[in-house]
């Protein structure tokens, strides 16, 4: 198990102990973290379960494929530590990994 | 970090309220339809947009089908690949020609949805 933390825009932590493997939109969904939406349900093509990566986890967790750009153009205010967190998937390197939810999704 | 294709049960989302349904191409109508597959879907979309415009061309370009016969046939193999691939806003624009084809307004109608999904999958394969 690898801990993850999202912090909902209005604060509320959700310090989850995630299964490797799972995506931390997964996670979100099935902790009913609000304002992740996955519309799409991890196919990355919708942008509605947009998430800042902590800044001090940003280099950790990489920057996003080009498909996965893509997507985040459709997102609401995208900065440089935007990722769609379907497509970070949780490994024992993330464990502590904190992203933020933003005030909205696309 | 590798792209996650697996699908996740998605939740449920009220018809016509989601982001996506809002956009010239709703892409997780497509991503349903192709099972997440982006090569699929980068290849099925150019074609629509190739089928889409020569069917704008029959239906209201110089050279137009003159025929009402005609013109509905092309009609609705518009309005079925639109449906298909996501493209409410061409479909419905298809749709309403259907009841009155001669309508120059609907022919318009058409026209600009059609130009607004090209304009979204040019921008999508840039």
């Amino acid at each position: 198990m690898t801990k993850l933390t999202i912090v909902a825009n209005d604060g509320t932590k959700f310090e989850i102990d995630a299964e490797n493997g799972s995506t931390v939109m997964e996670n979100a969904i099935r902790n009913a973290v609000p304002g992740i939406e996955a519309e799409c349900g991890g196919a990355c093509a919708c942008a509605t379960c947009h998430v800042y990566v902590d800044n001090e986890w940003s280099e950790t967790v990489g920057a996003p494929e080009v498909m996965e750009e893509d997507m985040l153009d459709f997102a609401f205010d995208v900065r440089p530590t935007s990722r769609l967190s379907c497509q970070i998937k949780v490994s024992d390197e993330l464990d502590g990994l904190v992203v933020h939810v933003p005030e909205r999704q696309a | 970090m590798v792209a996650h294709l697996e699908i996740f049960e998605p939740p449920q989302c009220e018809q016509g309220k989601s982001p996506s349904s809002e956009r010239p191409i709703d892409l997780v109508h497509l991503a349903r339809q192709t099972s997440g597959d982006k090569e699929t879907e980068t290849e099925v979309l150019c074609l629509f947009a190739r089928q889409a415009r020569q069917c704008v061309n029959q239906i209201c370009g110089t050279n137009h089908l003159t025929e009402t016969k005609d013109l509905l046939a092309v009609v609705r193999t518009l309005r079925g690949s639109a449906n298909s691939v996501g493209a409410f806003s061409v479909s419905r624009a298809a749709q309403y020609l259907e009841t009155d084809p001669m309508d120059g307004q609907l022919h318009d109608a058409l026209t600009d949805a059609v130009v607004d999904v090209e304009n979204f999958i040019f921008g999508l394969a840039r």
